[in-house]
């Protein structure tokens, strides 16, 4: 009996163990890491139909089970300029012209176009308690099945945008397929399809993200990503003072 | 029958798989388009203000903008049917020595305060305002810059600033006078020697803190704020106390009143404390809304507002108290002791359209200021329509006031 809970234990222990590196080894793929920076261009959908679009260089850099984003938009031309800065549960929107900057709460910050770089920059591996679920085939962002682990998620703490996230990560490369954000009470948010696998920096890398809303399935955004690089970046672009000090690249 | 066939495509619709449905929009995709990186931001705007008891006034305004690697411009022209004016509202030179310090010298629009609907410590919010909204935060947004120095210490959880604007006086007659088309209006703008130490804290994940301490003529004035964010909520207070006299009589003495109206209203001076203590709060219907109380020691109470309306019969010194309350709304400050302040606004609302509401209400004589307002763009056109209502008696802060009704119609492009 006791040879018996201990090889029960064993497995588990593997079983979390693996999970864990799983998510990790996928989040390596979806996340360059470090300090970075690239651009993104996002399209807003209705209806199939476009409704909105922005394009934003993204500086990034990595910190504790996160990461610190400073954002600038490029387009649309009335928004040319503003800085958007998340650091850990806070974020700024600043506007060089009025130099005024106004604080958003997290909830806020899940509304509108702002919203899609959680999508990206999650670190699941960090933020969430993980379980496998086990494995099933679901269809891809190039609409082709591929057996996948679905894993079941839970936020570690409040300062992550989604409480429960389910995963699916294809089996045979770790590349992320699919996920599905969920509210703390379980009521799906957003769904998200990584798509468009290309080399950047070594690794192939999802370069397109298409997220569905979960409430009304006719919206949905597209996340476009390039000109992707390392880039040193001070700690200080990340503080709120900076933000009336930012020259850009 | 038609409406059978609506249903079903609709079905149809729904059942599709979500992936074919952006087949479509992949057409769409632009990554190619290489986007200039050139910051400039250039804009023109149409306006007409309709007024129940004023004339309606069509504005012209046109702005040029640029943050340039060492440099930043802003450049504004607001013009109606009678004159222009060219306003430099902000030139100025930025530089860094590492990536801790920075520096600034020249005319820079300066913002501090936490608060949404009225800032304490926004030491520098007297001045011009240019436009012609009373929203709170197209005022405060759109107002021309001081001719300062800058130095600011960034570490990781503290952040240091030592500010100094002069006393600049300026020939009338020059060329760069504040009369003229193209004045510098530095007389306006540098009225006052200033000189702000700021000291801030954001060490903490959910708590941001600041101190500042500020001395003009009126004296020193010691300020502070403080937020702390939660998953929907921001809770913000902004405080600043000096040593002053009641806001009307530094009005009435700003616009050189009758010694005789000043001293009816003569008050010692004394500490004085101004705050806004607000909540900042995100409905699960994606509404953003804010409420905010606002306090001024200086500003007047229920007697004190009966004073200002009984002091109005006299004809001489309606004018005045006019004028004087006119330099309040100007400088952005407050007339009154008690203010609540709410602002509901949600974004998107529909497609690309926006809609914001507010309501300044002075709790004791039941008045209040009304604005709804929405806005839409287009591609690089935005439309907005603001509708602004003065509700009260004929003695009350809001319900006194000259029109009842003002509504702004506004079209702008983005170049």
């Amino acid at each position: 009996m006791k040879l018996l809970t201990i090889l029960t234990l064993c497995s588990s222990l593997a079983f979390s163990l693996s999970v864990q590196e799983i998510v990790q080894k996928s989040d390596n793929i979806r996340n360059v890491g470090g300090s970075m920076y690239e651009r993104g261009h996002i399209v807003e959908y209705k209806n199939a139909r476009k409704v909105d679009s922005m394009s934003i260089d993204i500086y990034a850099k990595e910190y504790g089970s996160g990461f610190k984003t400073l954002v600038q938009i490029l387009s649309p031309k009335k928004d040319k300029g503003k800085l958007i800065l998340r650091s850990g549960n806070k974020m700024w929107l600043y506007d060089p012209n009025s130099k005024a900057t106004a604080q958003m709460s997290p909830q806020q910050r899940l509304m509108g176009q702002s919203s899609s770089a959680d999508v990206m920059s999650a670190n699941f591996a960090k933020d969430y308690s993980l379980k496998l679920v086990g494995t099933e085939h679901v269809k891809n962002g190039d609409k082709k099945m591929r057996e996948s682990y679905k894993i079941s998620m839970k936020a570690k703490s409040t300062s992550v945008s989604y409480p429960r996230v389910e995963y699916w990560v294809d089996k045979e490369n770790f590349r992320p397929i699919l996920a599905k954000f969920y509210s703390s009470s379980k009521k799906l948010l957003k769904k998200s399809y990584y798509r468009k696998y290309k080399n950047v920096l070594g690794i192939m890398r999802p370069t397109q993200v298409l997220i569905i809303d979960g409430v009304d399935k006719r919206k949905a955004t597209k996340l476009d990503f390039s000109k992707v690089k390392k880039m040193s970046i001070p700690a200080t672009w990340f503080k709120k003072a900076y933000l009336s000090k930012f020259k850009g690249r | 029958m038609y409406k059978i066939v609506i249903v079903m495509l609709f079905s149809l619709y729904l059942s599709a798989d979500e992936l074919d449905m952006f087949d479509v929009v992949d057409v769409e995709s632009n990554l190619t388009e290489d986007i200039a990186s050139s910051s400039l931001v250039a804009s023109i705007q149409l306006s007409q203000l309709f007024q129940n008891e004023s004339k309606n006034k069509t504005v012209l305004y046109a702005n040029i903008s640029e943050n340039i690697k060492h440099f930043f411009y802003d450049v504004r022209l607001v013009a109606d049917k009678n004159t222009y004016e060219v306003y430099l509202k902000d030139l100025y030179y930025k530089t860094n020595i590492g990536e801790k310090y920075f520096f600034e010298l020249g005319r820079m629009s300066i913002k501090e305060g936490v608060a949404r609907g009225y800032n304490p410590t926004d030491y520098f919010k007297g001045g011009s305002a240019l436009t012609l909204s009373v929203d709170p935060k197209e005022r405060k947004d759109n107002r021309l810059g001081s001719v300062l120095f800058q130095g600011t210490y960034i570490s990781d959880n503290y952040t240091l600033k030592a500010l100094y604007a002069p006393k600049i006086s300026v020939d009338s007659k020059s060329y760069w006078a504040d009369e003229k088309h193209f004045g510098l209006k530095l007389n306006e703008s540098n009225a006052q020697n200033r000189t702000t130490l700021y000291v801030g804290y954001t060490g903490l994940d959910d708590w941001s803190f600041s101190v500042l301490l500020h001395n003009n003529d009126d004296g020193v004035h010691v300020g502070t704020n403080i937020s702390y964010i939660d998953e929907r909520a921001i809770l913000y207070i902004e405080a600043s106390v000096n040593k002053r006299e009641k806001q009307i009589t530094q009005s009435l003495k700003e616009i050189h009143a009758p010694s005789n109206l000043i001293g009816y209203f003569d008050s010692d001076e004394e500490n004085r404390m101004e705050v806004s203590l607000g909540l900042n709060y995100t409905f699960k219907n994606s509404v953003v809304g804010t409420f905010e109380y606002i306090y001024s020691s200086s500003g007047l109470n229920s007697n004190g507002w009966k004073k200002y309306f009984d002091t109005m019969k006299t004809p001489m010194y309606a004018a005045k108290l006019g004028e004087a309350r006119g330099k309040v709304a100007n400088n952005a400050q407050r007339l009154s002791k008690h203010t609540i302040f709410t602002m509901f606004r949600r974004n998107d609302a529909l497609p690309n359209l926006d809609w914001v509401s507010m309501a300044w209400i002075h709790p004791t004589d039941k008045s209040a200021l009304l604005q709804v307002g929405v806005s839409y763009d287009y591609e690089d056109i935005v439309i907005s329509a603001d509708i602004r209502m003065y509700m009260g008696k004929d003695k009350s802060e809001y319900g006194s006031m000259k029109n009842d009704y003002e509504a702004l119609l506004s079209m702008a492009y983005f170049f």
